[in-house]
């Protein structure tokens, strides 16, 4: 080999050495700035680059859990980043959408939901992010229907977190009302959690404040015939004794003011005493069916009573 | 199979090495930061089993009573097991709330009461990076005659120590 040829080499061998140091160099000297660069360019905003859910399932070529799992690492993460730098994730509902769109049994993203929508580092949600969270615990409770976590989570959602961003009264106490059914429900599931019975007591307070005691004594019988805890079967006694006491002073009111309007309308010249010893008015004709009826139809003021009571 | 000539090794080198350079610490921080959501999580499920307690109860409105650290050690950059009977406390029996998996963040609950208010703060810390220095998240609420409910927001400070 000439001397030539061999210097040729070393050259060769030199040169791409120190292309291979200058890249080393290279990389060490701009990497941070390019990832700095990057970072800078991802604080200004979010781009969603997922597709539609129903695009996302044909894209997915059959491997839909496989996806919806990478897909729900990807959104813990990314939430957990946002926190990190205290940004909102505007598409976090979207992401969950997609998941559940992957794969609709998969528990564990409807358990979080919530958490990704409302908590989020800086901001309070919308009416519209509170809306889509309860639409997804809402099909999260149809698919995931035995998991007793999940409807008290749901409940405890709708009862005492959404309603505290929304505006409308109205749209609140239906939160509440349906937040109140769900508990119901977790109260009802089998658990490992002898305390979820316990927290779901808070629906018979929901149904009490909304008037509707008929179904907070129902909801309170159903749990205290299934309940082990000897301790929240005493607690359950005794909410249902007050309550039914309740009903029944209620009840007892509501007869003197339908007897009181009565006494005033037919016969307002005579006395309570009197009208008890006369008996509820008696319209024979509208009674034997010929025109609308007036009243109950009752000859005696026990039966009078009874009819009442069975009135709505 | 020739080798690599070293211009190519070069290229290959350069090409490797900056992918592995963003993708490294990228999957580092990403598999740090998805620890985040379990203090979050936690507190919310803390917070909704307090005011279900209190709206238990409105004549007399009130949280399960303050409960110190659990577990009283912060996990140093780990994900720990709980010691048996961690959550045996009976303000956590009464929350409803432990781990039966490893979990990185202590939490603890205070709660005061005044003649007609009663208020809880639920606390989570944590030190994902083990450098002693920990982080802080935390929820409140409040009750009184006319029911309970979670303040809006959650304080964080430090979140990345």
């Amino acid at each position: 080999m000439s001397e030539a040829v061999a210097s040729r080499r070393i050259s060769s061998h030199l040169l791409g050495w120190g292309l291979l140091l200058g890249s080393a160099l290279a990389i060490a000297y701009v990497r941070p700035k390019v990832v700095a660069g990057v970072r800078e360019t991802k604080l200004l905003s979010d781009v969603l680059t997922l597709p539609p859910p129903d695009m996302l399932v044909a894209a997915s070529l059959g491997y839909r859990s496989a996806l919806a799992d990478f897909l729900y690492t990807t959104t813990v993460i990314t939430y957990s980043i946002h926190s990190e730098e205290r940004r909102r994730w505007e598409f976090v509902g979207q992401y969950l959408d997609s998941i559940v769109a992957l794969d609709p049994h998969f528990c564990q993203t409807y358990r979080y939901a919530d958490t990704f929508i409302t908590y989020q580092p800086i901001g309070s949600p919308g009416p519209d992010e509170i809306r889509h969270a309860r639409r997804l615990l809402e099909k999260g409770l149809q698919m995931c229907a035995t998991d007793g976590r999940l409807w008290l989570s749901a409940g405890q959602y709708m009862i005492f977190i959404g309603p505290q961003f929304l505006t409308d009264e109205a749209e609140k106490a239906d939160f509440r009302a349906a937040g109140a059914k769900m508990l119901t429900r977790a109260a009802e599931l089998v658990s490992d959690n002898q305390n979820v019975q316990w927290q779901a007591l808070a629906a018979a307070g929901v149904f009490t404040r909304e008037g509707n005691r008929e179904a907070a004594i129902s909801f309170l019988e159903r749990v205290y015939h299934i309940a082990d805890d000897d301790q929240l079967k005493a607690n359950i006694a005794n909410r249902l004794a007050l309550l039914r006491q309740e009903g029944a002073l209620e009840e007892a009111r509501r007869q003197a003011e339908v007897f009181n309007e009565m006494c005033a309308r037919d016969l307002p010249f005579v006395s309570r005493t009197g009208m008890l010893v006369l008996g509820p008015v008696y319209d024979a004709a509208s009674c034997a069916g010929i025109g609308r009826s007036a009243g109950p139809c009752a000859e005696t003021w026990a039966d009078w009573a009874t009819t009442l009571r069975a009135a709505p | 199979m020739r080798s690599l000539t070293p211009v190519e090794a070069a290229v290959a080198f350069a090409l490797g090495g900056s992918v592995l350079a963003v993708a490294i610490p990228e999957f580092v921080r990403g598999l740090h930061a998805s620890r985040l959501a379990e203090p979050v999580d936690g507190l919310k499920r803390i917070a909704a089993s307090a005011v279900s307690v209190a709206q238990d109860n409105l004549s007399e409105p009130g949280f399960p009573p303050t409960v110190a650290l659990t577990p009283p050690e912060v996990p140093r950059g780990v994900r720990a097991d709980d010691p048996p009977g961690a959550w045996d406390q009976p303000t956590w029996r009464a929350l409803g709330f432990s781990f039966d998996h490893a979990h990185a963040f202590s939490f603890s609950f205070e709660s005061s009461r005044t003649a007609s208010l009663a208020h809880f703060r639920a606390i989570a810390h944590g030190d994902l990076d083990g450098d002693g220095v920990v982080s802080t998240f935390e929820i409140e609420g409040e009750a009184d005659s006319t029911g309970a409910r979670i303040l809006p927001g959650m304080y964080v400070d430090r979140e990345v120590e």
